[in-house]
């Protein structure tokens, strides 16, 4: 039986509970380490989740964990889409 | 605590040695000064180990190199590396995949057939391809973008956080302490020596500071009056979604001024530079960056065409005038070492962290250390090495 | 009576409403399982129903990486699962050997096992195949200036559209969806509503381009703006995010399965696709979020076997789509379960805006 936090890569909260014990207690390590936020999804499905977990292993306030930076694209795009037009690096 | 080993307690006062920056660098270095029996070596990093371009650089491996200089430095990280995840008791997931350059122009491949002929000159083992052989290699290559390439067997790829997690757990079982999330705002240099180092979790004394800080490093070397000419430049990466193994050795595209790889997991790693870039310290990406990787890679890996490329980021590295890394004491300022100005300094710390602590120990400049000190800097002593992916000086805007 | 179009699937022809998805038109034809995860290989369905998650992955045309969940049906295109390598291995049944970050602990003295491992787990990490050369065609690139851009066509995007439009500026609204209106569309009279804004944005002159994205905001200001066709660097004076929200996740034990999902979703497949989600619905819901899925369902004449909240379930099974859930009070057969925990806004945009320039 699992809860599985991240779909994209089938993190569970045992795995971040495991990380958080072995010393992986930051969001940005934690999403390193065990793969979760990394995936497709880019942490839309997962990362409340995710964070509430570690907020519960560590003891620390939600509110005090900041989400990994949100970077573009906001949602993934096939590379041929933006490789058109004159070549950029002459 | 962000990662094992981590320091528990608050700084102490005083500290052997201090090395200001908790990337890759800064932490084999910690490691190897403490193996060489430095007791009481702190590292001070402002985020988490690793934060910088430690975690996100390509990570690719090669000690292939065209001047004596590279190659000997780089050739003893790579035995390095080898080895390391039984060093340091961490599966640095190191792939000795290869590391192929490739050669898209007759031109670039004349550059590698020089290239192999000096790799040979100073024994390093590598083949040179026809585009046949490169082809058969990597079949997911665009053969009409195929002239032949380099290729080193013994290169490849590793995890680049895995390496700095395994660095910081066994400079700590060494007595290193690691502290995170402190930011050294000053260092105290007293009749041209240094006496100190201020952070924003207190003042620690200290006869001996590295400047291991990447991008940051010539803001921390003004700290202690210390004027690098250096210039810092972003660099933009990118992975896509996960597939099914089509790539094993790691690729660098020679004219194209990109490098990939596949990682374990699937997801294809990239970046490219263009030929002209303005200095920029930056952590932003941008959308001529994201379109130059995109055109390049799809050009000359097609089936990357209809692959989703799911995140974009940046890193930033600090440019010396010859690319080359700056290693040694500086003259300046007694106990003000520095350990900067790299490119590749993700694939070339474990070896210069092994030198860099054999100088600091023992007094003397290992020889392959030698050519790397700041002076090259100033008597013009620059380091010629042609076998480098990235845009040349000159051509900075 | 609307157009009906067909597209294969493994060997079958399935059919569909014009206009619906890949996703709702399998799930009409009786499909739950649309994919297997990346590493334990558990079989997952639609869920989110909004292209969120990655549980509907599939492959169209030799394409992998499709969200069958907000592709809309062409006609015509081959429609297959994309199924691991090694598909007998047990990778769920043996996930005590390889927890998260398990590699970095093993073998770290045994290199040339290691190697043979990497590979090997290469193998298994059981993706999909990558797609032919130039399965896509390169797009085209423009560059353009635009008084406000909006980003989101639903209620709030289309009114912010036609307020800027009429007051004089250049309108650009870039929408995700194939069909603009956002959850209007997904409210049982909203579809009236949605396509009366959309005219007005058109009669204003504002454009409106569909099934596109905004990547974000560069470092020099500029957006990237993906549409069908390719790339648009846009410069905006002014941008309004209208993305709305997305619905809260819950982690239920085994709550992954295909039949598990979240509230909006269920309501979209309903309401939007016309395709019932199930027969006999149990909610797992925070505080009472579960009101406005609860009427609806009934209102279709699914019945609600229960409202439960998150903390009494024990488990959800299945084979592999849900059958039954595991309460405290006892087991309910049911093959859908709700997720309704409320909604969060869809902030990725406004966040990376955010970002200043030194920020990790």
């Amino acid at each position: 039986m699992k809860r599985i936090l991240c779909l994209c890569h089938d993190v569970t909260d045992a795995d971040i509970a495991r990380a958080v014990r072995l010393g992986y207690d930051h969001p940005e390590t934690i999403k390193r380490f065990t793969g979760a936020l990394m995936g497709p999804c880019q942490g839309r499905s997962c990362a409340e989740l995710v964070l509430d977990a570690i907020a519960r292993e560590t003891g620390v306030d939600p509110a005090m964990l900041r989400t990994p930076t949100s970077r573009p694209p906001s949602f993934p795009v096939r590379m041929a889409l933006l490789a058109g037009g004159e070549r950029v690096d002459r | 605590m962000a990662v094992p080993g981590i320091a528990r307690g608050p700084l102490r006062p005083r500290y052997d040695a201090v090395i200001i920056g908790g990337g890759l660098q800064g932490v084999a270095l910690a490691y190897e000064l403490a193996r060489k029996g430095m007791r009481d070596v702190c590292v001070v990093e402002a985020s988490y180990p690793g934060a910088g371009a430690s975690g996100r650089n390509g990570e690719l491996i090669r000690s292939a190199f065209s001047s004596p200089e590279w190659a000997t430095l780089f050739e003893i990280s790579l035995r390095k590396w080898h080895t390391l995840s039984a060093e340091l008791d961490v599966n640095v997931l190191f792939t000795p995949a290869g590391y192929l350059v490739l050669a898209s122009t007759e031109a670039d491949f004349r550059r590698c057939r020089l290239a192999a002929e000096r790799h040979r000159q100073l024994g390093i083992r590598t083949d040179l391809l026809d585009a046949r052989s490169v082809c058969q290699a990597v079949p997911a290559l665009n053969p009409d973008r195929v002239a032949g390439g380099l290729f080193q067997r013994d290169g490849g790829f590793a995890h680049h956080d895995a390496v700095v997690w395994g660095y910081v757990r066994a400079a700590a079982w060494q007595g290193v302490e690691v502290h995170p999330f402190t930011t050294v705002t000053g260092i105290r240099v007293e009749g041209g020596r240094v006496t100190g180092v201020e952070t924003t979790c207190g003042t620690i004394s200290t006869p001996m500071v590295v400047d291991a800080a990447g991008g940051q490093a010539r803001e921390v070397a003004a700290l202690a009056g210390v004027a690098l000419p250096t210039r810092t430049l972003r660099l933009e990466a990118f992975v896509t979604e996960a597939l099914r193994p089509f790539l094993r050795p790691g690729v660098a595209l020679l004219s194209l001024l990109g490098y990939c790889h596949q990682t374990t997991r699937g997801e294809f790693v990239g970046g490219t530079e263009q030929r002209i870039m303005e200095p920029e310290d930056s952590l932003r990406t941008t959308l001529v960056g994201l379109r130059d990787a995109c055109q390049k890679f799809v050009d000359v890996f097609p089936l990357l065409a209809g692959v989703r490329l799911i995140r974009q980021w940046a890193g930033v590295v600090d440019l010396t005038p010859d690319l080359a890394p700056v290693l040694g004491p500086a003259p300046e300022v007694e106990g003000f070492w520095l350990d900067c100005g790299w490119i590749y300094g993700f694939m070339g710390a474990p070896g210069a962290a092994l030198l860099l602590a054999r100088a600091i120990v023992d007094g003397r400049m290992p020889a392959p250390l030698a050519p790397f000190t700041v002076e090259r800097l100033y008597t013009g002593r620059l380091i010629k090495e042609a076998s480098l992916v990235v845009a040349s000086p000159e051509s900075a805007a | 009576m609307s157009k009906r179009v067909a597209f294969t699937f493994e060997g079958r022809t399935v059919s569909a409403e014009e206009g619906q998805s890949i996703g709702a038109a399998l799930h009409a034809a009786g499909v739950r399982t649309l994919s297997w995860s990346s590493k334990y290989r558990r079989p997952r369905g639609l869920r989110c129903v909004r292209g969120v998650c990655p549980s509907c992955t599939v492959r169209v045309d030799g394409l992998p990486g499709v969200l069958a969940c907000t592709t809309p049906v062409r006609g015509g295109e081959v429609v297959e699962r994309i199924r691991p390598a090694v598909p007998w291995f047990p990778a769920d049944r043996l996930s005590r050997l390889a927890p998260a970050g398990f590699y970095y602990e093993h073998l770290a003295r045994q290199p040339r096992l290691w190697r043979r491992a990497e590979r090997l787990l290469a193998r298994l990490a059981g993706q999909a195949e990558p797609p032919a050369p130039n399965a896509v065609a390169t797009g085209g690139f423009q560059e353009r200036s635009v008084d406000l851009l909006v980003v989101g066509a639903g209620r709030t995007g289309l009114t912010a559209a036609i307020e800027g439009a009429r007051s004089g500026r250049s309108v650009l609204v870039v929408e995700r969806d194939y069909v603009a209106g956002g959850r209007l569309l997904s409210e049982p009279n909203g579809r009236e509503l949605a396509e009366r804004l959309v005219a007005e944005v058109r009669a204003t002159g504002a454009e409106v381009l569909l099934s596109a994205i905004d990547l974000g905001v560069d470092d020099d200001g500029v957006h990237g703006v993906v549409h069908p066709g390719g790339l648009i660097a846009l410069h905006a004076r002014d941008v309004r995010f209208a993305t709305g929200t997305y619905d809260r996740e819950i982690a239920l034990p085994d709550g992954d399965r295909p039949g598990v999902m979240l509230a909006s979703g269920v309501q979209r497949l309903l309401v939007r696709e016309r395709v019932r989600p199930g027969t006999r619905a149990v909610i797992v819901e925070v505080a009472r979020e579960g009101d406005p899925i609860a009427r609806l369902l009934a209102a279709a004449g699914i019945e609600v076997v229960a409202r439960c909240a998150p903390g009494e379930v024990r488990s959800i099974r299945g084979r592999p789509a849900v059958t039954a859930i595991q309460l405290a009070r006892g087991r309910l057969r049911c093959d859908l379960v709700v997720v309704a925990a409320g909604s969060r806004p869809a902030d990725e945009l406004v966040r990376q805006a955010d970002l200043t320039k030194r920020a990790v």
